[in-house]
């Protein structure tokens, strides 16, 4: 068994990041790299979904949607001119948990696309007739949704695993009737009250000189002041069911069903989180799906796809298993997954599995660390999970120090087989 | 760019090297000339299947022993089918790369068709193709393609009719992996922190011992000039709104036109880079289409492709619509902004927009081991090296004047192929919040 031994040369170190804080809770980070004439912002709000008010599911997307159609200095198509004109993206994404805000442009037009960033986190102005052509994109969006196995399948699961006060109850778009309820004050008051300088940051990765980065960052944000006080609302907890759930969604005019089977999981900081990781890995994501893989889709040759995932956040979000199979298959497919869900709480590592996911995580780092975007991600997790940007030293040992026992222990603990949820949205 | 080396092998084997320092990792990858282009009405989907039976092991890697040993290492993995290519590629921290060569130069010849492996995939790819079928925008796209093109192989999907996925049987497989993954049909790229000098005497050593084999078949059909507009639909439920795609065939990448109708692209939808698959999404919301569809809400998205290939290919343009909107009046509008194109020249500040957008994305290309060697790779296969080293300024002196005549050949409306999917069971006229498509049942286990 070859084990990965050569010194780790790391992106993240101490000294090769400059880490201060930006007005009140905020935090920059920046990290010069010269090797390509190009430059990655990586902002991240936490303003995300679970902050949504009830009957007005979807605000949260619905307002970052809004950040680049309007502001105080740019109208929509104005910003768009600018942005294009340079060569630039700037792109929000939100989801239950947050916003995030990435951009991308060349050396040269740095400043400017700083100042475009804190323009449209800093300065939405939500212009009405704006307001109705994102409104009708995200509604055709939420009726496209319906009729997609995919996401139809998603959002059963999801309903039927969490408790309704959960956020992870629903996915992060709302529904059409509480999108269409949302009126230009609750996007105002949404972004008042939820974009705020705590818990905001903003890395810089690429060929810039951090000093005058830095000088740049406070001119722009140090002014920030949040409206209100902050506010933490805890969600209830979510485990397992007390007996199986299962859903089943029918949609007209499909070939192809698509399941999911899962459980709520862990959240990043818990301490199940690096044995559930590797269980996760060992049972389908490694090599090829993992045991998920060579048993569903190359013994049996089921499906194309059949996966497992962790979502493992400031929440516990689901870890589940997704596959899409014949409709004809679909038992036989349930059945294959919940054998290996078995064979990893009885035996939860076999064959090298153990080493296996632990080198490929740790030999892995320089991979996933070696573009511009994956260094920002990487000093965003850091910097939200508060893991110090010593982290990636010691990250071995961490993966290391798991155990076979402490991987059974969480595959058990977590996929309760008397209490999981199975959802499949089917051909009608 | 970093400086590239290009070698040919005494076996024909086309080696493309790039050294890039910035990370301690490499990406190694094979190319081989095949692709849906290749295959003909009884064995479509062959080139797609042949590269799932390459992950099914050889005589001295088991089956899964490729991904568990790149994994193991570090590594990421994967392979693809096209029209013009099938690819492989293994992305590992770089002392590692060397098991790149071994895996590649063994799966070349070696890989095992064993014939449980054959039944297994068989139902592995069918699922694969019904996952895409359950998307109507997928079954438009087949259809809009085998109408544009009567004779050209261009005109079948990658991942083939599912009769032949139902019938190709073994033999095929073998046949077609025999005839096309030869030394002298693929091409080697290896992209990041190694020797280039030491990196080629190992390449050498792993695949030279490999003989050259015959030349394959060369594809001979030639698409016939089209003379008239052609139509297509596909009904079905399952979607919630209509779906415009229009298609018209436009040069390849070699043809001294191709320059001008890549900024056509742009123009229409934004600037994607030089590569076979575009770069990220860039320029979208200032462009033609976005701003005549969806800012007048007529449309939720809409875009434009057209993508260097080695024949002539398709420039395509589509449409998601808003509810309620008239398809006919998503179609004038389309076309008018296509009419605009042909008759008027771009001007000099919508030019100079797209000449940024294209210095950006060639910036950008080069962040990332694996993007450069997709498009070392895929443009050596569909062009040749000039197309690259030559990308900028070709694209920087194509006048106005070229745009125009070039939009006035392509969207000359005999050229022209226009598909519409249009949801059954009048879902596009759902009302908002009341009608439910989908229906829920709950049972318990």
């Amino acid at each position: 068994m070859h084990n990965v031994s050569a010194p780790l040369t790391l992106p993240i170190k101490p000294e090769l990041v400059v880490r201060e804080p930006l007005g009140p809770g905020a935090v920059a980070l920046i990290r010069e790299k010269r090797a390509n004439p190009s430059v990655t912002i990586l902002g991240y709000i936490r303003a995300g979904a679970m902050h949504d008010p009830a009957g007005r599911e979807g605000l949260a997307l619905f307002t970052a949607a809004m950040l680049t159609r309007g502001t105080a200095s740019y109208t929509s198509q104005g910003l768009a001119e600018v942005l294009d004109s340079l060569g630039a993206s700037l792109n929000v994404r939100a989801d239950l948990e947050g916003v995030s805000v990435l951009a991308r442009c060349l050396a040269e037009d740095a400043d400017q696309i700083l100042e475009l960033m804190s323009e449209v986190v800093l300065r939405p102005t939500f212009p009405a007739d704006e307001i109705e052509k994102q409104r009708g994109r995200i509604i055709t969006g939420i009726r496209e949704g319906r009729l997609d196995t995919r996401v139809a399948a998603e959002k059963a699961f999801r309903s039927a695993a969490y408790p309704p006060q959960h956020p992870y109850h629903r996915t992060a778009e709302g529904e059409e009737e509480s999108v269409i309820a949302i009126a230009r004050d609750d996007l105002v008051a949404f972004h008042r009250r939820h974009y705020r300088p705590q818990g905001f940051v903003i890395a810089v990765v690429g060929d810039v000189t951090s000093a005058r980065m830095l000088e740049r960052l406070r001119t722009l944000w140090d002014g920030w002041r949040p409206f209100g006080v902050s506010e933490t609302t805890l969600p209830p907890q979510a485990g397992p069911a007390s007996s199986v759930q299962r859903r089943v969604v029918t949609i007209p005019g499909k070939t192809q069903a698509d399941i999911v089977l899962g459980v709520p999981g862990f959240a990043r900081l818990s301490p199940d989180f690096y044995p559930g990781m590797i269980a996760d890995l060992i049972l389908g994501r490694l090599g090829l799906m993992g045991r998920l893989g060579a048993a569903v889709r190359d013994q049996e040759g089921l499906a194309y796809y059949v996966y497992s995932q962790a979502q493992a956040g400031f929440l516990a979000g689901p870890w589940a298993v997704r596959a899409g199979v014949n409709p004809r298959n679909v038992d036989r497919a349930v059945e294959g997954i919940l054998r290996e869900i078995r064979g990893l709480q009885r035996e939860p590592v076999r064959d090298g599995e153990l080493p296996d996911a632990q080198n490929y995580l740790v030999g892995s780092l320089a991979v996933r660390l070696e573009t511009d975007a994956g260094i920002a991600q990487a000093l965003l997790e850091i910097e939200l999970f508060d893991l110090g940007l010593d982290y990636l030293s010691e990250y071995p040992s961490l993966i290391r120090g798991v155990t076979p026992d402490a991987i059974g222990t969480v595959a058990t603990r977590y996929f309760d087989l008397n209490g999981y949820t199975v959802a499949m949205a089917v051909p009608a | 760019m970093e400086p590239t080396t290009r070698t040919v092998l005494s076996n024909g084997l086309v080696v493309i090297l790039r050294e890039v320092h910035t990370a301690p990792v490499a990406t190694f990858w094979i190319w081989y000339r095949v692709g849906s282009r290749n295959e003909v009405p009884g064995i479509t989907g062959i080139s797609h299947w042949v590269e799932h039976m390459l992950f099914k092991g050889t005589p001295t890697l088991g089956k899964g022993e490729f991904s568990r040993l790149i994994n193991r290492h570090g590594g990421s993995w994967n392979g693809f089918t096209w029209k013009d290519f099938t690819a492989y590629f293994e992305t590992l921290p770089a002392e590692h790369l060397g098991l790149g060569l071994r895996i590649e130069s063994d799966r070349m010849r070696n890989s095992l068709f064993n014939p449980d492996e054959v039944e297994s995939e068989r139902t592995v790819i069918i699922s694969e193709r019904e996952g895409a079928e359950n998307n109507p925008e997928y079954a438009l796209y087949e259809e809009v393609e085998a109408a544009a093109y009567r004779v050209h192989t261009y005109r079948h999907a990658v991942i083939g009719y599912k009769s032949d996925l139902l019938a190709i049987t073994r033999d095929d497989l073998v046949r077609h992996y025999h005839t096309y993954y030869t030394p002298n049909n693929a091409v080697v790229v290896a992209v990041g922190d190694f020797d280039s000098g030491s990196l080629l005497q190992e390449i050498r050593q792993s695949f030279e011992p490999i003989p050259a084999g015959s030349p394959p078949p060369a594809v001979r059909s030639v698409e016939p000039p089209q003379e008239g507009e052609r139509r297509v639909s596909v009904r079905r439920p399952g979607g919630a709104v209509p779906q415009l795609q229009m298609a018209f065939h436009a040069p390849a990448a070699k043809d001294p036109e191709f320059f001008p109708v890549l900024l056509l692209d742009g123009v229409l939808s934004g600037f994607k880079g030089p590569g076979v698959f575009g770069g990220a999404a860039m320029g979208v919301r200032s462009s033609r289409l976005y701003r005549a569809l969806v800012e007048q809400q007529l449309a939720v998205d809409t875009g434009s492709a057209f993508r260097p290939t080695l024949d002539p290919t398709l420039f395509e343009v589509g449409a998601t619509l808003r509810p309620g909107v008239a398809p006919e009046r998503v179609e004038a509008v389309v076309l008018g902004e296509l009419q605009r194109l042909s008759e008027e020249p771009v001007g000099p500040e919508e030019l100079e927009k797209l000449r940024k957008q294209a210095r950006a994305q060639w910036v950008y290309s080069g962040d990332g081991v694996g993007g450069q060697a997709v498009l070392l790779g895929s443009t050596e296969i569909v062009a040749d090296g000039e197309y690259l080293d030559r990308f900028l300024d070709r694209l920087m002196s194509v006048t106005p004047t070229a745009i125009q005549k070039a939009a006035a050949r392509v969207f000359d409306d005999r050229n022209r192929t226009v598909g519409w999917y249009l949801p059954d069971a009048g879902a596009a006229a759902v009302a908002p919040g009341r009608a439910e498509p989908a229906t829920e049942a709950a049972a318990h286990a």
